[in-house]
């Protein structure tokens, strides 16, 4: 056989990932406007919507909110860049020790996942914004 | 918006949401698979390759995470500014790895047809950079949708998957850096 098995699974996989990328770009491109903001923009300028959209009138109780959970976000990047400080010197000290290693990708992952991710929000968590 | 509208498209948002997440487990096998394949073909070793690119390109995902978070956040609390700047950055930090891996790591001395080094090294690193790529054309869709006005606080579903999908590209990343740069004896 003149493909072997792995460049098999490598051309599998592509062809399934531009077909993919092509239906969600697709969707994107024609994804409906907001009709309320568009309808909001309409009636103050006629063709503003195919312009750049006025900014939205501005919610104390969310401005409020923003420091807090901009904050959030530095210390989960601190978190993960410590985490991945540590997988390097891991990997230098116990000569790439497997275990070790996926541990601390593990941990990387679930920070990720619950933090930037909100895995939670499938089951009904929703956070306050 | 009146509340019947935004109860409604909450309830849709959350059969999104739910669909979303079960298009990841379907990609988690895939990406699975061939970090099996790495695991099963090279075994406790792993090819010769250049460390610092490796950790400069996994920290310029990590903070093309950190702006992906922000833009999500700052729709979510109505900040339009920060939103669209932070997608820019993120789609250029996107940009930036794809430079990385494709425009350096994949012009090293190994190359696809040498043997089991070559196969995993890019069926690994070539189907998790086309999810970069798509990922930074989503970006930029988005982007481009929000100059428009198309989110909102309360209704940015589109941005969340799209931030759903860059940082899942991003946990991707978190197995297959160890995996290809960190683990096992170099092979000589």
């Amino acid at each position: 056989m003149f493909i072997n098995p792995p460049w098999i699974l490598w051309f599998i996989s592509i062809l399934l990932m531009v077909s993919s990328v092509v239906a969600i770009v697709l969707s994107l491109v024609f994804l409906p406007p907001l009709e309320a903001a568009e309808e909001k923009v309409k009636a103050v300028r006629p063709r503003a919507v195919e312009r750049e959209a006025p900014p939205e009138p501005v919610d104390e109780a969310l401005v409020a909110a923003r420091r807090p959970a901009y904050l959030r976000g530095i210390y989960v990047f601190i978190g993960l860049a410590v985490l991945t400080a540590a997988e390097f010197g891991i990997s230098v000290a116990l000569e790439g020790s497997a275990v070790f290693l996926f541990v601390v990708a593990l941990a990387k992952a679930g920070v990720i996942l619950q933090y930037y991710m909100h895995v939670g929000r499938v089951w009904g968590e929703e956070e306050v914004h | 918006m009146s509340s019947e509208s935004l109860a409604s498209y909450k309830e849709h948002t959350a059969n999104n949401r739910l669909g979303f997440w079960l298009f990841f487990v379907s990609e988690a096998f895939m990406f699975g698979g061939l970090l099996a394949s790495r695991f099963y073909l090279w075994g406790n070793t792993r090819p010769e390759l250049d460390q610092t690119l490796g950790l400069i390109v996994t920290a310029v995902l990590l903070l093309s995470s950190f702006f992906m978070n922000r833009a999500e956040t700052a729709i979510a609390h109505g900040d339009r500014k920060t939103f669209l700047n932070s997608l820019l950055i993120t789609a250029a930090l996107g940009a930036l790895f794809l430079v990385g891996v494709v425009g350096f790591e994949w012009q090293g001395h190994i190359k696809p047809w040498d043997g089991i080094y070559g196969a995993v090294l890019f069926g690994m690193t070539g189907l998790h950079a086309l999810h970069v790529l798509s990922g930074v054309i989503i970006i930029l869709i988005v982007w481009y949708n929000g100059r428009k006005g198309h989110f909102s606080a309360e209704r940015h579903w589109g941005v969340e998957a799209t931030a759903i999908y860059w940082h899942y590209v991003d946990v991707i990343w978190v197995f297959y850096y160890p995996a290809l740069y960190l683990m096992g004896t170099v092979a000589h």
